[in-house]
């Protein structure tokens, strides 16, 4: 049956990770080019040597360290149906990080930001929502300095330019 | 491939950039670029549709801020079509506006003011676009000549660090994050160094995020504009959200509509005595601040203000998706009833062909319903998806339900399980219900004195998924004559209660639902989850979260589980009420092994102690998929 199958996912380093096609479908942008290379359920079954096709997909932004953890995520949510991005309203915005999410994207930052752009890229909605609120939540309540501690920036700005800031920021303040 | 084809294809990539779907709008239009480039070798004559795509292509690199590609692209197509404005001018905007490099955006422009010096040059059909790169141009020279006096330039073309995630995420990605953050973290954002504050200042996406407070003063609203018309026109930002409540700033309003900012969602509250200076800003049909509207979200403690300032206001919001109206009356009134004087008729009608959602509250007892029914006449809303009507009369909303929509949602509250009825069978308006899939019924709608007729049956709602029951006191007779209407598409049902409200919805020793018998009418009925399950085929949802549960319904509930004929499955199960212990839960696990299977169950203790051997064991076993403690509950 080919919703069975497995699908083989080639990194930008040219590692390939074999996975069940509901795992693979995690990703909207795998799912509609299957759509296009694989029938779909409940249509006419193909021929027994189609079956035995090796389908391959070429993931050329994304390199195996990353997609290992992308598959990780899809592996545990694949037998979860999500919501379509239209229907969710602002109470499931402001929802709290799923707990298993969480710690899942316990990782260093720039693993965090390349696991959030392969979402991004491979179209895995939940996954790219999940990391961005975990950035959120980075910056969340932290004072400028805090900020940069986080993130490993160096202050830029002179001590003149900052005060300048400052009164800018006047529209901002409560009085 | 023939030329028809081609441009379907590029219609494609085109709409899957504007529904945001980048990625793939890239994937399509690279493809279909190679084939473009064929076409143009074998006649070596250049096509239009070759800049189209180049165009549409290159503004999807730059949103995912992939400027390398985006550069070789244009410089491609440039060695092909030398002197073409629109590629000069995405190369300006390039270096203007996202991948900041003044000298090099100063060099696209003098190239481009070079070009316009040439004869004829106004009857280019790109003269346009040389007025656009020539007014950011101009202020680009002025602005490098202050820098340069002031000697600030040294930072404008410096690498930013490799940790800067402004400049690895794309914007889109950004504006996610931004999203979630509120409006202190974003103007700590601002204050953390050059790089974040240049890609916030640059960006009319991420600006949209910053919101507005209610109280604004007209000096506030100033330094808001001096900080955000920095880098980008005012008239490409659109604030998601603004309140106006002080209006007797006509100022302010006057100042905003002048800055032509745009709105998403205006919340505006009227009185009798408002301003006519406001009424006529904001009924003026050149305020794009209201034409452009999205969402408008009205508050007034009368109807009067609603009718003469809403109606001639609304006539000119006309991409509207989302309107909400409230009619607070302060809670002292109610008891000297104030009459309202009617209000002349308005005239004619406004259709709002692009709303979706409308919401009207009206919180006086009893409310005047001569005077909400004038507003129902002059709206029409063809396209309506959801209803929310929370007052407590009924016939002045019903006109809404004639304008020929596609009802897919629909909430009332303080209203009687009956009036629900006598809707859906109205003769004008049952077919009007057909694509209904949400119903909900909130506050105290129910009143368990009355009783609906026997043999009363309800009308099929073919779509109908999830029914709510937030605070009413809601019998069992009335759920199972509601149910009788979708037993074979509901999905998901919820009943909410936080109210003491010593509801007989769990009295043991009344009968079970759906044993209604003809000849005790006026019987009262016992819920019975058992039932629910079995005659609900396609049930996937449920919650059951109500302080009145006595320990006894659940005693008896958890026994008629663990006698379940056969093995159910859900997908979510939610059931406890004010004080449920880890004891109730422990036996609610018990109960369902092997009878019932769910995969995401809430529950009310905290997962702690004398509890968490029975969930491993319900987890390991397969029995259930994950186990939450309810936030709220605690």
């Amino acid at each position: 049956m080919s919703t069975n199958r497995s699908i083989v996912i080639i990194t930008s380093d040219n590692e390939k990770f074999t996975v069940e096609r509901k795992v693979a479908e995690k990703s909207l942008l795998i799912k509609n080019m299957l759509k296009n290379l694989l029938p779909v359920d409940g249509e006419a079954s193909d021929s027994e040597d189609e079956d035995n096709d090796i389908i391959e997909v070429p993931t050329q932004n994304v390199r195996s360290a990353v997609m290992k953890n992308i598959l990780e995520w899809c592996e545990h949510y694949k037998d979860v149906e999500f919501p379509e991005e239209d229907q969710e309203d602002d109470s499931k915005k402001s929802a709290p990080i799923d707990p298993w999410d969480k710690n899942f994207l316990n990782v260093d930052q720039e693993m965090l930001y390349e696991i959030i752009l392969a979402a991004n890229y491979l179209n895995i909605k939940p996954l790219l929502n999940a990391g961005c609120k975990i950035v959120a939540e980075m910056i969340r309540g932290k004072s400028p300095e805090e900020i940069r501690k986080t993130f490993n920036i160096v202050n830029d700005f002179t001590p003149e330019e900052e005060a300048a800031i400052r009164r800018e920021n006047e529209w901002a303040e409560d009085r | 491939m023939p030329f028809d084809a081609l441009f379907e294809k590029y219609l494609d990539g085109l709409s899957a950039y504007e529904s945001g779907y980048i990625s793939g709008s890239i994937y399509l239009l690279e493809d279909l670029l190679e084939e473009v480039k064929n076409y143009y070798n074998e006649q070596n004559k250049l096509n239009k549709l070759h800049f189209k795509i180049v165009d549409a292509l290159s503004n999807a690199y730059i949103s995912n801020r992939d400027f390398k590609k985006a550069v070789s692209l244009m410089n491609e197509y440039l060695e092909l079509d030398p002197d073409n404005l629109r590629v000069l001018y995405k190369f300006f905007t390039l270096y203007h506006d996202f991948d900041i490099n003044e000298r090099l955006a100063l060099k696209y422009y003098l190239k481009v003011s070079d070009i316009s010096k040439t004869d004829n040059f106004e009857s280019n059909v790109d003269y346009e676009v040389w007025k656009l790169i020539e007014f950011k141009g101009k202020a680009l020279i002025q602005k490098r000549k202050a820098d340069l006096m002031l000697n600030l330039d040294n930072d404008s073309t410096k690498p930013i660090d490799k940790q800067n995630l402004m400049k690895q995420l794309p914007i889109e990605v950004l504006k996610k994050i931004f999203d979630q953050s509120d409006n202190r973290s974003l103007v700590n954002i601002l204050r953390v160094c050059k790089g974040w504050r240049n890609t916030v200042l640059e960006s009319p996406l991420l600006i949209s995020s910053y919101a507005l407070k209610s109280y604004i003063t007209l000096e506030q609203l100033k330094s808001y504009y001096r900080l955000f018309d920095q880098k980008v026109l005012l008239s490409d930002i659109v604030i998601e959200k603004l309140s106006l409540e002080g209006l007797d700033e006509v100022k302010i309003l006057k100042s905003l509509i002048k800055s032509t900012i745009q709105v998403k969602q205006l919340c505006l509250s009227f009185e009798d005595d408002t301003n006519k200076e406001f009424i006529n800003l904001v009924t003026n049909p050149n305020a794009i601040l209201i034409t452009n509207l999205l969402e408008l979200k009205i508050s007034s403690d009368s109807c009067q203000p609603i009718i003469e300032f809403v109606v001639p206001l609304l006539q000119n919001t006309k991409n509207l998706r989302k309107l909400e109206i409230f009619i607070l009356y302060p809670f002292y009134d109610e008891e000297e009833e104030v009459d309202e004087d009617e209000i002349d008729d308005p005239k004619g009608t406004i259709v709002l062909d692009k709303l979706e959602k409308f919401t009207i509250s009206y919180t006086k007892r009893n409310p005047d319903g001569v005077n909400i029914s004038k507003i129902s006449k002059v709206l029409v809303m063809p396209n309506l998806k959801q209803i929310l009507v929370d007052m407590s009369l009924v016939e002045p909303f019903l006109p809404y339900f004639k304008t020929p929509t596609k009802l897919r949602s629909l909430s009332i509250a303080r209203h009687h399980i009956n009036t629900f009825f006598s809707i859906v069978t109205h003769p004008d308006l049952s077919q009007k219900f057909r694509y209904l899939e949400n119903l909900e019924f909130g506050d105290r709608a129910f009143n368990y004195t009355r009783s609906i007729p026997i043999g009363f049956n309800p009308p099929i709602l073919p779509s109908l998924k999830r029914i709510l029951f937030h605070n009413t006191n809601v019998n069992a007779m009335e759920i199972d004559v509601l149910l009788n209407s979708c037993r074979s598409t509901l999905e998901e049902l919820v009943i909410q209660n936080d109210l003491n409200n010593s509801n007989n919805l769990y009295n043991i020793h009344y009968p079970a639902m759906g044993t209604r018998r003809n000849d005790r009418p006026n019987e009262p009925l016992r819920f019975d989850f058992n039932y629910i399950l079995k005659s609900l085929p396609k049930l996937k949802n449920f919650t059951l979260t109500d302080r009145n549960i006595p320990e006894k319904f659940f005693t008896k509930m958890f026994m008629d589980i663990a006698l379940l004929d056969r093995p159910y499955h859900l997908d979510y199960l939610e059931i406890f009420n004010q004080v449920c212990t880890e004891q109730v839960t422990i036996l609610m696990l018990l109960s369902m092994r092997d009878k019932l299977f769910v995969k995401h169950l809430m529950i009310a203790p905290k997962i702690s102690g004398t509890l968490k051997p029975f969930i491993e064991l319900a987890i390991s076993s397969g029995q259930i998929g994950k186990i939450e403690t309810a936030k709220y509950h605690q």
